[in-house]
């Protein structure tokens, strides 16, 4: 706050101000002299008297200064001028209206019962435009997300502006006002005129972004309109994070609820995972704080986006958070069982179905797996939404049944080829040739009959599938001896291609190849005790659980999982031989572009986007969340104290003092007569007839 | 200024002073007052001429029958109780006279003419009488011890006559230092107008007391002054020194009339708790009542 002077020269006649004390000290003396023998009891009287005199005395002294300095001030014009004014409107013939449809702006008033910031910002940009002088050029921009022009130049058509503000849609999108003071200044182009904002002017930096737009603007002649859109009380509560990861049970989703607002609130905060299931908590959330919350999720759930959501009202969209969460629990396994052998020995089913569900059916679900075992035939019922698995065992023809494998991999299957004595290499080289990492050669025998055969190296734990075998178990892989097995062509490794597992002589145990939007493991061996000792070690059963949840945990989601803000532009990269490719938003089917890479397409709605292609899972799912920026209502820094920074003069508050002083003078004046009233009652007459004199 | 005991002035105010004197104490009335002093006869000593005033209690008259001589008995306590004169002379009393005030116009006046009254009237009843000046100037003595006699008397009045009324009577001090050259028992007539701090002055006073001392004390003031009894405004000056109080006595009398009276209080506290007998006069009233109040030791 400053102070100025409309006349400071009236400031010279303050000197006068000193004249009661001047005539204090010129008052009257008497000239006679008197001798006089009571000086005790004299001044004993003027010892009772000084202190109230002196008291007295000075106050009467100083309202007197006080009279004469208001009335000097006064004539003086004082004014003191402090910023945060808004300017007043009008006057330049060139106005643009920038309106914030950013998230912010959906803030609803009284508790969500009353209207949005952004309805009542149209309201009164309309109001103003209408009221604007017929030759004035009106423009409009809006600056929800990037600052886009609703009038392609400044038009004396009213009635276009008007519909084109009325049209101003919210979006969930962030705020460019530095954007759309630049289309404002561009509007102008170049010269003077008035950019009128509507805004919340919310976020704790948009503000200060702006100070170099809006000192272009003042440089070029234009100024800066603040029309702040600010909420009674700004307070809003919003979830910022939702996150899957470890815990008990099926894991948990660790959710961040924000609570930008003056007051401690509580709030019921819901999880709904993909499958539908809703898991709700109350969240107390202090003022300006950010609480974390943990839900459990269920040991067996379906992967997807979930949503994290609370019950506030105030910003709707912020309400809600999506994420990402994996399949959770049983894998469902089909078990093709190619050789059915006489004994359990010699059936690769009777290990698979003892590794993957050693407790049971009922049990299984507990373990993570559900095998489905088939024959061939049974292959034409898999459905990728409905398995994640498919073990191929010692199949020996699988021509019927390729196309059906081909499909279920590209569309995100997975499967786990094992071979056998029934297996031929020209056979499946031939129908499985799209699924096979390599082609197989021959089968190959490494140790006699009585020998125990070639032992297997110890597998990279590193690697996904055997990370569980980091802690312990890794040893349990060198006693597993093979005696058989078949050779491969030579293959290279690849993105998409590598070995997982080798005997000590080199020869590839199992290989990994990705196809599609799946994956197939090929063990050039035998699930049984036919060509190894596999299923008898300790090894097996841990392994073949790994395998499954290694596989079916991709397959669940077997897209590629991306999240991000509302207002990117998503670039998703395809397979070039994908057709009919589209992309399903919150709100239906979205408009994508398809570049030489894949396709991209702008998120402009908080939710779950899928990239799919017909009959197969999605491509890509996208959790698309609104910027926490936006969420954050609090008042910041306002616009007009920037803009007053850039043109002081124009955003000063002005209040005149002259006519405060003049009723100060008179209301000291009166005071003034009162004391000197009572000053002439006996006792103050005393007090005025003992002076002291020197 | 000439020495004073050739100063025509002086001698002629001495003449005066002593006339005045002496018809003061002739103008009573033979057996109204009597000697100051009360003690009880306890051992007789000798004779002396009766004089008026004398206890006629005392008179031996067997030898009054035998030789037609009225003669007075004396005791030892009688004859050994001397009276000292101690006497206000300090600028405040003059109120500023040029010269030597008025005797019957100024404090000082008032002070000077009941001391000799005292002193002639105690020296005819044979009582060895002193003086104590406090302050002033001109007197070729300030302290003359007690003794009987005429040659006592003349240098009393004396003194009284030639003394300007000047300077401080620094009460506290004088007391101490007349308290040190008393005899052990004794009558002190202090005749001042008390324009000292009573709290400074009562404990010196109180000390006396405390010595078996008989303290009487008149306490003189100026009506004039008590009563702020002039109309115009005036810048009011002490004689003695300090600064002068401008005082319009027309809206300062009232309140001025409440210190008096307050002062008067805190007076009569001090000497009433030191046992002292005390007498207010105003400097234009005669000196009888003050006198017979004195000798009499009671108010």
């Amino acid at each position: 706050m400053t102070a100025a002077l409309g006349l400071p020269l009236a400031l010279g006649l303050l000197g006068l101000a000193l004249a009661p004390i001047l005539a204090h000290l010129v008052r009257r003396q008497p000239t006679e002299r008197r001798p006089f023998g009571a000086m005790l009891l004299l001044r004993r009287m003027q010892r009772r008297l000084r202190k109230r005199r002196r008291i007295h005395d000075k106050r009467l002294l100083a309202l007197r200064m006080l009279i004469i300095a208001a009335v000097i001030a006064a004539a003086a014009k004082p004014e003191l001028r402090w910023p945060g004014a808004i300017p007043e409107f009008g006057g330049t013939g060139s106005v643009v209206v920038v309106i914030d449809n950013s998230l912010s702006m959906d803030l609803r008033e009284a508790g969500g019962r009353g209207g949005t910031l952004l309805s009542r910002s149209r309201e009164q940009a309309l109001e103003l435009v209408r009221s604007l002088p017929a030759e004035t050029l009106v423009g409009a921009v809006t600056i929800g997300g990037s600052a886009s022009r609703l009038t392609p130049s400044l038009t004396r058509d009213r009635s276009a502006v008007l519909v084109a503000i009325e049209d101003v849609a919210q979006t969930q999108l962030g705020t460019d006002l530095v954007g759309g003071i630049r289309e404002g200044r561009r509007l102008l182009g170049g010269g003077g005129g008035e950019v009128v904002v509507f805004s919340d002017e919310a976020g704790p930096s948009a503000v200060a972004a702006a100070l170099p737009e809006i000192e272009l603007l003042t440089e070029q002649g234009g100024a800066l309109v603040p029309m702040p859109q600010r909420a009674a009380v700004a307070a809003n509560v919003a979830v910022i994070g939702a996150k899957y990861g470890s815990g008990p049970e099926g894991g948990s989703v660790r959710v961040r609820v924000a609570s930008f607002g003056p007051d401690k609130v509580e709030v019921p905060c819901t999880v709904e995972l993909p499958d539908g299931t809703e898991i709700t908590a109350f969240v107390q959330v202090g003022a300006g704080e950010v609480v974390e919350e943990v839900f459990t999720v269920p040991r067996v759930t379906q992967g997807g986006v979930g949503t994290a959501r609370i019950d506030d009202g105030t910003l709707a969209a912020d309400d809600g958070f999506a994420f990402h969460l994996p399949t959770v629990g049983a894998s469902r396994v089909m078990v093709v069982d190619g050789d059915p052998g006489l004994t359990p020995v010699a059936s690769e089913v009777y290990y698979l179905e003892r590794a993957l569900a050693p407790w049971g059916s009922a049990a299984a679900m507990r373990g993570g797996v559900l095998p489905e075992v088939t024959g061939v035939a049974g292959v034409s019922a898999l459905d990728p939404e409905t398995h994640q698995v498919v073990f191929l065992a010692n199949v020996a023809d699988p021509s019927p049944i390729a196309n059906h494998l081909i499909d279920f991999v590209q569309r995100g299957g997975s499967v786990v080829i094992g071979l056998g004595d029934n297996v031929t290499a020209d056979r499946y080289n031939g129908v499985l040739a799209a699924l096979l990492p390599a082609p197989l050669r021959k089968r190959r025998a490494l140790a006699a009959p009585e020998e125990p055969g070639e032992a297997v190296q110890p597998p990279d734990t590193s690697l996904e599938l055997f990370a569980p075998f980091a802690r312990g178990g890794r040893a349990a892989f060198g006693r597993i001896k093979w005696s058989r097995l078949f050779t491969l062509q030579p293959y290279e490794h690849t993105e998409d291609l590598r070995t997982l597992l080798r005997t000590e002589g080199g020869l590839p145990v199992l290989v990994e190849r990705k196809v599609g939007a799946g994956r197939v493991l090929l063990m050039t061996g035998t699930f049984d005790a036919g060509w190894g000792n596999l299923p008898l070690q300790a090894a097996f059963m841990p392994w073949v659980q790994s395998m499954v949840r290694y596989l079916g945990g991709r397959s669940a989601a077997a897209g590629e999982l991306r999240e991000a803000r509302v207002g990117d532009l998503v670039s998703v990269d395809l397979p070039m031989s994908l057709v009919d490719v589209s992309v399903q938003g919150p709100r239906g089917e979205v408009a994508m572009e398809t570049t030489p890479a894949g396709i991209r397409f702008y998120a402009n709605q908080a939710g779950a986007y899928r990239v799919q292609t017909p009959g197969a899972p999605a491509l890509a799912v996208v959790a698309v969340n609104v910027d926490p920026a936006e969420s954050d209502v609090r008042l910041g820094p306002a616009l007009a104290e920037t803009a007053a920074e850039v043109d002081p003069d124009r955003f000063m508050v002005r209040f005149e003092l002259m006519t405060w002083l003049m009723w100060l003078a008179l209301g000291l004046g009166l005071v003034q007569a009162g004391f000197a009233l009572r000053r002439r009652t006996a006792e103050e007459e005393v007090e005025a007839g003992v002076q002291h004199a020197s | 200024m000439s020495h004073p005991a050739w100063d025509t002035e002086v001698l002629a105010r001495i003449s005066h002073l002593h006339l005045r004197a002496r018809q003061a104490v002739a103008g009573w009335r033979t057996g109204d007052h009597r000697s100051i002093r009360t003690q009880a006869n306890v051992e007789f000593v000798d004779y002396k001429e009766y004089s008026p005033g004398d206890p006629i209690r005392h008179l031996d008259w067997r030898v009054a029958a035998r030789s037609d001589r009225l003669v007075i008995k004396r005791h030892a306590a009688e004859t050994e109780v001397p009276v000292t004169l101690v006497v206000d002379v300090s600028g405040d009393l003059g109120t500023g006279a040029e010269s030597l005030p008025d005797l019957d116009g100024t404090k000082h006046g008032a002070a000077v003419t009941l001391a000799a009254t005292l002193a002639v009237f105690l020296q005819r009843h044979g009582d060895p009488v002193g003086l104590q000046l406090l302050g002033g100037e001109g007197s070729p003595w300030s302290e003359i011890p007690p003794k009987s006699g005429s040659g006592q008397l003349a240098q009393i009045v004396g003194a009284l006559a030639a003394v300007r009324p000047q300077g401080e009577a620094k009460l506290v001090d004088s007391l101490q230092r007349i308290g040190d050259r008393l005899p052990r028992r004794g009558v002190v007539v202090l005749i001042s107008d008390l324009m000292e701090e009573p709290s400074a002055w009562g404990p010196s006073l109180a000390a006396l007391g405390h010595r078996g001392i008989d303290l009487r004390v008149i306490h003189l003031y100026d009506r004039k002054e008590w009563g702020m009894d002039w109309t115009a405004p005036a810048q009011l000056f002490s004689p003695e020194g300090g600064e002068a109080v401008a005082v319009d006595p027309g809206v300062a009398r009232s309140t001025f009339a409440s210190v008096v009276e307050e002062y008067l209080e805190e007076v009569q506290g001090w000497l009433g708790r030191v046992g002292a007998h005390y007498h207010c006069m105003a400097s234009d009233t005669p000196p009888d009542e003050a006198l017979a109040s004195v000798l009499r030791g009671q108010a």
